[in-house]
């Protein structure tokens, strides 16, 4: 009975809230964000209209609010389930709701650390049903099957959540452990460079190193490096301490200081042959970030350089072969990282958006994409500044270019009325009257318009007028 | 009645090959040097031929052409057949006919659009280019008249070296007239305009001047101008003029223009020479499917090769390369005489041509 009342509850809360989203959307307002923003109880009210025209499937299941209730979860599930279904039934579906939560907090760059939390907690109740064996013995074999899949899901996102939340943003350049991460390279590089450094700073150097180097774990645990990238930073971090080592310190006297030397071709190679599968996974994977990998591929690129050095390779003996073999497993890895890196900070640009804007737009139904000749000439120009800044060289930018051109010209094609010969024009005539008149009267003064002929034409605008009444 | 063996959204109908002018632009296939068929057929014969088309293709819409279609007897049965069967008509007429008794038969809702030329705001150049005196007075007559009786009113301008000059003021003309829009065509070569290049085709900075006004007027008073032959983006960025349409070769597709003659001849279209077959003796399927239409389809000029916009361009305009030049796989004579300004499509816009 009480669930029942809670379910209807719900029910009328949902749908006061599709009326409040319906007008919204006809006011042109935002109303994913409207259910971010103000007193608890619009939030709220405009969440239950979002999540019931999402069961409704009115709209993508992932535009439900960010922080919408804890209850709306639940009260979906009753309103799907029933109120006879089984603890573990209802729990499958409230899991269902609160990943989607979780994931439309875990996209948001700027997230809120409360909603991240709400959302967790949300998951985990629902986790704690289903990973009860006496509750889901209650469910069918597909449904054990599919609960088994939430939980796997759920304790993966979990695990990215958990991580994410100390942090608290999406962004890797706005973290707090990618400054440790800066804040160290600033400070050991210029000494590793160097080769000089007093006991102090290297104190300083093994303080900002480890450091770093838990930063770009906890980087790697959140999601926002890759694992390899973090592999990669840590492994530049050790060279960048054995280089601030190289050479006693300069402020303590030695007589004897064995900073273990090796022919740069076998350090070369060492620091090849240790890279390679994080390089490997860097060029396999989907994303990368360009500010981790500049920090790493120059050490890279010099290795390769070293080994390319028939001199330098001279001195590694019966080691040559292997260090070919390097050379040449890691140099296309290389090419393709800063293919990525370079596609990927092509992507960023404010100007590559216009470009894709205009992809997009393209897409659209005639009727719904009223300014495509100006996203045109802004893509157009967004090339033209892409090929300037050197993202793009000229023969990708006569190609995006040609693209965007065809894209436009296929417009004519795709309309309804026929090709060459057919008049294609973009909308209806919206001349004026009065407009008609003025160049009629300037027509007439010129004599270009004969007085009979300037009649008819006064007549018809006459009679317009008395159309339009 | 079964579903058409091969749609067709429209076709263009030349119920005359008679005509009472002499433009020196004109394009007709028959004035073409070329042994081209000259006739009509009995009224009865001419609606069941129109009639099978409309069967095997299911179009809704028929432009009647010619010629000067208000020139032959029965076109106002011809009109009322095909409004009957519920297509949709457009005329294009010189208007030297469209008086006000034709313009009262033809209306209300019987022709959906009307086109007519309006070659220049000039007199003695719109005459000189109609080839018969007094042919300005009567089609402003007769654009005034239609647009009394609330009809639709396309005015076409062919841009050549005789009116360019005055078009900012002819368009103009057609805006006060009540033009519901302009078809703004470069002179393309056929017919007898053939023999008239030297004397009328404009050059490209010419046509770019004539399409920034036409833009800047398009602006102004928010008016629609469609160049409705190509213009090929090596020579036009048409990005540049955003307010204006602009038209590629349709041949072989659902949009295409076959043209009939009065004979029953088909054609790819109506600037082209090619006959395909005749429409009374076999199939429209038959005749857009054969080997003929598939090689006007695939051609495309050896100049244009490896160019990014080959395929949407095709270009230009494939019938005035195969009447000026033999075949439709030769360069438009358009780009053909202007292949040194011609550059790739990206290049183009970079350079603001």
């Amino acid at each position: 009975m009480v669930q029942r009342v809670i379910g209807v509850w719900m029910i009328v809360v949902g749908l006061v809230g599709v009326v409040a989203v319906i007008v919204l959307v006809a006011m042109r307002l935002d109303a994913r964000g409207a259910a971010q923003r103000g007193p608890w109880w619009k939030r709220r009210l405009i969440a239950a209209g979002l999540a019931t025209l999402a069961a409704l499937g009115a709209v993508p299941r992932n535009a439900t609010a960010a922080d919408g209730p804890t209850e709306v979860a639940a009260g979906q599930a009753d309103a799907e389930t029933g109120e006879d279904a089984t603890e573990a039934v209802k729990a499958i579906f409230a899991l269902k709701a609160a990943l989607e939560r979780l994931d439309t907090t875990l996209q948001q760059t700027d997230f809120q650390r409360e909603a991240l939390q709400g959302a967790m907690a949300q998951c985990r109740a629902q986790l704690a049903v289903l990973s009860d064996a006496d509750k889901t013995a209650t469910l069918t074999d597909e449904g054990r099957a599919e609960a088994k899949r939430l939980v796997a899901g759920a304790t993966d996102k979990l695990a990215t959540a958990e991580a994410l939340l100390p942090i608290g943003t999406n962004d890797l350049l706005k973290a707090p452990q990618w400054a440790t991460i800066t804040a160290a390279w600033e400070y050991c590089q210029p000494l590793a460079d160097s080769g000089k450094s007093t006991n102090a700073e290297r104190k300083k150097v093994n303080e900002h190193i480890a450091a770093a180097k838990k930063a770009a774990k906890a980087l790697a645990a959140a999601g926002l490096l890759t694992g390899a990238e973090a592999g990669l930073l840590s492994a530049e971090l050790d060279r960048i301490k054995t280089a601030v080592y190289r050479n006693p310190p300069t402020d303590t006297p030695v007589m004897c200081y064995d900073s273990g030397y090796l022919p740069p071709a076998r350090r070369s190679t060492q620091r090849l042959a240790k890279r390679l599968p994080l390089l490997k996974a860097v060029a396999e994977a989907e994303r990368v970030n360009p500010e981790a990998l500049a920090k790493v591929l120059a050490t890279v690129e010099k290795d390769l350089a070293t080994l390319a050095d028939e001199q330098q390779v001279e001195a590694l003996g019966e080691g040559k072969s292997k260090a070919a073999e390097l050379r040449e497993a890691v140099a296309p890895l290389v090419e393709q990282i800063k293919a990525k890196v370079a596609r990927t900070r092509l992507e960023r640009t404010e100007a590559w958006g216009k470009v894709e804007a205009f992809r997009e737009a393209c897409k659209a139904h005639e009727a719904e994409r009223p300014d495509l000749a100006g996203r045109f000439a802004e893509a157009r120009k967004a090339l033209d500044e892409l090929l300037e800044a050197g993202l793009i060289d000229e023969a990708r930018h006569a190609e995006l270019q040609a693209e965007i051109q065809k894209a436009v010209l296929q417009r004519t094609i795709e309309r309804d009325t026929p090709m060459c010969y057919k008049p294609m024009f973009r909308g209806d005539s919206r001349v004026t009257p009065e407009q008609r008149r003025e160049i009629l009267d300037r027509l007439e003064r010129d004599g270009r318009v004969e007085p009979a002929l300037a009649r008819r034409i006064a007549a018809d605008l006459e009679g317009g007028a008395e159309r339009a009444l | 009645m079964s579903s058409p063996a091969r749609r067709q959204d429209s076709f263009v109908f030349e119920v005359t090959q008679r005509c009472n002018h002499d433009c020196p632009h004109c394009y007709n296939a028959w004035k073409n040097p070329v042994d081209y068929p000259r006739g009509a057929l009995p009224t009865a014969e001419t609606l069941a031929m129109l009639d099978k088309l409309l069967d095997e293709t299911g179009a809704s819409l028929v432009s009647l052409s010619g010629g000067e279609p208000l020139l032959r007897e029965d076109i106002y049965e011809i009109v009322d057949h095909l409004n009957a069967r519920g297509v949709t008509v457009n005329l294009i007429t010189n208007g030297s006919l469209l008086d006000e008794a034709a313009v009262a038969r033809l209306t209300p809702g019987k022709v959906s659009v009307f086109e007519l030329p309006l070659l220049s705001v000039d007199r003695a150049i719109h005459d000189e280019m109609s080839g018969s005196p007094g042919a300005f007075d009567r089609v402003t007559t007769a654009v005034a008249d239609l647009k009394l009786a609330d009809q639709r009113v396309v005015c076409v301008f062919v841009a050549t070296k005789l009116n360019l000059a005055t078009w900012r003021d002819t368009a103009e003309l057609a805006i006060a007239l009540g033009a519901d829009g302009i078809m703004l065509n470069r002179f393309n070569p056929g017919g007898t305009g053939r023999e008239n290049v030297a004397r009328l085709q404009a050059t490209p900075a010419a046509l770019r001047g004539m399409l920034d006004d036409a833009q800047e007027l398009s602006e102004r008073y928010e008016f629609p101008i469609s160049c409705s032959i190509a213009m090929p983006p090596c020579l036009f960025d048409h990005a540049r003029w955003d307010r204006l349409g602009f038209g590629f070769c349709a041949a072989g597709t659902e949009r295409a223009y076959y043209t009939l003659d009065p004979l029953g001849n088909v054609r790819p279209c109506n600037h082209s020479t090619l006959i395909l077959g005749n429409i009374r003796e076999r199939s429209f399927a038959e005749l857009a499917e054969s080997a003929a239409m598939r090689d006007f389809m695939a051609a495309r000029p050896e100049f244009c090769r490896g160019c990014a916009l080959e395929d949407t361009c095709l270009g230009g305009c494939k019938a005035a390369a195969e009447v000026c030049c033999g075949s439709p796989w030769a360069a438009d004579p358009f780009l053909r005489a202007f292949a040194a300004l011609a550059r790739p499509p990206a290049a183009q816009a970079r350079q603001g041509a």
